[in-house]
């Protein structure tokens, strides 16, 4: 009874973000006329016109917002797709090799940790100029060693269990050992480290255009637009408030859907769940 | 008589910090063709690690010597290669602690079929016709719906039968089982004993079967060894071992069942890190005098098919 009502809730926080990317996915469809500077209508308060308001060049915000969140969140998709591949691989060959591979990757994850991670990728941004490539550089810097970590420790007690000692047992081969069976207990975990991990990035790209990295202008970008927005925060607070909502709608989205999925498919829980 | 099985001087020990665990030591018996042979003894002497000896299990790093020789070819000494190729397929391997030796996120079902595709080579319908007669003969009622499920679903003595479901893929000549009986009650025990004698008759197999529980040993088994910290102290004909036990230390155990009136035997197993110079057992044997402590008795032929390790027998 409880399962169904957790899935059912499952589905409509699923069906939510659905709905919202695919607004994302059509925003220049939808509201793509805005994007154009028409100083006429500069500092608009919200109206059934334009429901978010305009800028100072009398741009849609609403339209905007959504611009600029699509490209935020393409370069979060990107981001982690790379993190995973990179992260994946490396934690599965560390897991497996152990030795001084294994060392050599802790002591690697120590140092990466020891270092405050915005200042980290502030100083990387640096080195490799402000943009959207050295962004997304910069931000996998930090993104693979999550997933990596994860990966690494499920495969060292995977790698203990009793079933894989049976799997051994009845001759399989390691490659046959490691996709039929680790990857399965892994994915679990990843599915929604995934979601998790794109609300944050989304997050991290609007922090670095807000300090002027990343994404720059006249390109939209949630960030960016706060910024602008602090410039006029008394006389047109709408520029700031409107962009500020939107990046948090969708990030409380994203770690909602990514903590019910983490409910729903962590093996443990299920476990404990079935105990209970 | 050709044996199958021979062991023949197996040791096994693993490092730690605080020295060489002399897990087993000096090992030697054989199977016979249709011939199910127990291991016995208490937790800790050395069973299990035996059991996975035989099949290579262990994590690499573990010292191992001797010679186990299955069908005349030496399993210690076979490319990793060679070793899968008897795994599963020559020999089968019944985890001990069911609940943990299926894989908690993949179906029944799922896991059978592998095992046929792994062990037998057989997929698609065929190998699903094979599944589903497996099942039916562990008198699973409903092999479809068992298939569908996840191993959290199960009860332990289900989770068990089809853990053997999944050894009897192979059709193995001969089987090992561990514990299989650990944690389960005394219905479910029965099952057990029914499930296994099925796998027998299906494969014909002999088999060891590694166990604590003395009532089952004497259910299933032709021939017992009795293990004490880490070697075999005696070994015979399951029946008259428990008609007439030599070792001291088997007719402790004997004593210590419930239907013999439960007498605790006193102190613990000798350091497996520390072993004592002369006989094992000798801290908590009763008939236990100088000559015992200092020399440590070999195994030694008492009548014409029981050997026994204790130098009362001289």
């Amino acid at each position: 009874m409880k399962r169904n009502k957790e899935n059912r809730s499952l589905i409509v926080k699923c069906g939510v973000l659905a709905f919202m990317l695919l607004l994302i996915v059509f925003s220049k469809l939808l509201f793509g006329r805005g994007d154009v500077v028409t100083t006429a209508i500069a500092n608009t308060p919200p109206c059934w016109q334009h429901p978010f308001g305009t800028d100072n060049l009398g741009r849609d915000l609403l339209c905007r917002s959504f611009i600029g969140l699509r490209l935020s969140l393409l370069m979060a998709f990107i981001m982690q797709v790379i993190c995973l591949a990179l992260g994946v691989t490396i934690g599965t060959v560390v897991g497996y090799a152990g030795g001084i591979l294994d060392k050599l990757f802790v002591f690697l994850q120590n140092v990466i940790l020891s270092f405050p991670g915005t200042v980290l990728t502030l100083c990387i941004m640096l080195l490799l100029g402000n943009g959207i490539f050295s962004m997304i550089v910069a931000l996998c810097i930090f993104g693979w060693l999550s997933y990596a970590r994860l990966i690494r420790s499920r495969v060292l007690t995977l790698r203990q269990a009793n079933f894989i000692k049976g799997e051994i047992a009845i001759g399989s081969s390691l490659f046959r050992i490691h996709f039929f069976h680790i990857v399965p207990n892994v994915i679990r975990t990843i599915i929604p480290m995934f979601t998790l991990m794109i609300g944050h990035m989304v997050l991290a790209i609007a922090g670095l255009s807000f300090l002027g990295f990343g994404v720059q202008p006249p390109n939209a970008e949630i960030g960016l637009m706060i910024q602008d927005g602090m410039t006029y925060i008394r006389s047109a607070p709408w520029m700031f408030i409107f962009p500020g909502l939107v990046l948090a709608v969708y990030s409380i989205l994203f770690n909602t859907v990514g903590d019910a999925l983490q409910d729903r498919f962590d093996p443990h829980d299920s476990v404990n769940a079935s105990k209970m | 008589m050709e044996e199958l099985l021979k062991l023949d001087h197996v040791s096994t020990a693993f490092r730690s910090r605080s020295g060489l665990v002399k897990a087993v030591c000096d090992v030697n018996f054989t199977v016979a063709p249709g011939q199910i042979v127990g291991l016995v003894g208490e937790t800790g002497c050395g069973k299990s690690v035996l059991g996975q000896t035989i099949l290579r299990l262990l994590p690499p790093g573990v010292e191992q010597s001797g010679r186990i020789l299955f069908q005349g070819k030496d399993l210690m000494t076979m490319s990793e290669e060679e070793i899968r190729a008897v795994r599963g397929k020559k020999i089968a391997y019944i985890n001990q602690n069911p609940t943990e030796a299926l894989n908690p996120v993949l179906k029944i079902g799922t896991q059978l079929l592998e095992s046929l595709r792994v062990c037998g080579g057989l997929r698609g319908g065929e190998a699903r016709r094979q599944a589903l007669e497996i099942l039916a003969s562990l008198s699973f009622d409903d092999p479809e719906e068992i298939m569908n499920k996840y191993p959290m679903e199960l009860s332990g003595g289900m989770k068990q039968r089809a853990l053997t479901a999944m050894a009897m893929c192979g059709k193995p000549p001969f089987l090992i089982a561990d514990e299989p009986t650990k944690g389960l009650d005394a219905l479910i025990r029965g099952q057990v004993i029914e499930s296994l004698e099925k796998f027998v008759d299906f494969t014909g197999c002999s088999g060891l079967i590694i166990t604590h529980d003395l009532k089952f040993a004497r259910a299933m088994c032709d021939t017992l060894a009795l293990m004490y910290a880490g070697e075999i102290v005696e070994c015979g004909p399951a029946k008259k071992l428990f008609s007439m036990p030599k070792h001291p230390y088997l007719s402790a155990l004997l004593a210590s069942m419930p239907q013999n009136g439960m007498h605790v035997l006193k102190g613990s197993s000798c350091s497996l890190i520390d072993m004592p110079e002369g006989c094992r057992f000798a801290d908590r044997c009763p008939y236990a005098d100088g000559e015992c402590r200092a020399r440590h008795p070999e195994m030694r032929s008492v009548g014409e098919d029981r050997m026994v390790r204790c130098r009362r027998y001289d």
